[in-house]
């Protein structure tokens, strides 16, 4: 059986990493973005954030525009690998299953 | 793992970066709009203004452009919701191509106005879809369009071309631009 990133296999992480891959290397989200397009309250989405900069998936920085805080996140080099590899692996499962 | 959670998970992540990547292109969608309305009024001026007031209206109108379109991206940069370096590059491209133009006007002495608007266009038109290779293929199915409409208005109705060029081109950029705005905003 292909193996499965445990860390990106959890529905809500999977999202917030798709999201974050389908932008361009380099390309920064803010927090605010994520949060209203996967439909996520801050708490949800910080602490699954937390889980994926554990893992070195993704990585943060906050600044400030005027005096308002901003986060910009983005998946690292390591976290896009992971986030293809766990993709691999769900190809490799529907074709092993269409195949047996 | 079920072979149908797995096509479920997939069908996810296509529909999440499709999404955000609509969400994340704001500032695109403005810009068509805007290049549009420049489009459409410069063009319909050569058609049915005399020389001196077409070029009049077309310095106006790109002074105008220039300027919406510095405010767009300072914008984009204070409220954006995402940081990109793309609009670095975009500029740059857009001025090599202008360049470009500039040069071969120069050096081939292009002088008649309906050969300058359809070198310009036509460079436009290719910018368009060399974008897209990088982008969205719907950027090159516009720059495609953009190239076709136009030698098609100088070979079979010479008399209007600015007016068709005006109209079908500055629609385009529209209608785009206007699609665009519409997809980033429902996400």
């Amino acid at each position: 059986m292909a193996a499965l990133n445990p860390v990106i296999h959890q529905p809500t992480r999977l999202r917030i990493m798709a999201a974050l891959v389908s932008l361009p290397e380099g390309d920064r989200a803010d927090f605010t973005l994520l949060r209203d397009l996967l439909e996520l309250t801050d708490g949800n989405l910080s602490v699954h954030l937390r889980r994926l900069e554990e893992a070195g998936y993704v990585a943060t920085e906050k600044t400030f525009v005027g005096r308002r805080p901003k986060t910009w996140i983005w998946a690292t080099e390591s976290g896009r690998e992971a986030f293809a590899a766990h993709v691999d692996a769900l190809e490799k499962i529907i074709r092993q299953t269409k195949e047996a | 793992m079920e072979r149908e959670k797995a096509l479920d998970d997939l069908r996810v992540i296509r529909q999440v970066m499709e999404r955000t990547r609509r969400a994340s292109s704001t500032v695109g969608g403005w810009f068509m709009l805007l290049w549009g309305v420049v489009w459409l009024v410069g063009f319909l001026g050569n058609q049915f203004l005399s020389e001196t007031a077409s070029n009049w209206t077309w310095a106006v109108l790109d002074a105008l452009g220039a300027l919406v379109s510095f405010w767009l991206v300072w914008r984009e940069r204070r409220h954006g919701r995402v940081r990109s370096n793309i609009g670095k590059v975009v500029t740059l491209w857009w001025l090599a191509l202008f360049a470009f133009d500039v040069l071969l006007i120069g050096l081939l002495r292009i002088r008649d106005g309906r050969d300058v608007a359809m070198l310009i266009i036509l460079t436009i038109a290719l910018g368009y879809v060399q974008f897209g290779l990088f982008t969205h293929w719907s950027i090159s199915v516009i720059g495609a369009t953009l190239a076709l409409l136009t030698v098609l208005a100088a070979l079979f109705l010479s008399d209007y071309f600015y007016a068709v060029v005006a109209v079908l081109g500055g629609a385009l950029l529209i209608g785009s631009g206007l699609r665009a705005i519409r997809q980033s905003r429902e996400g």
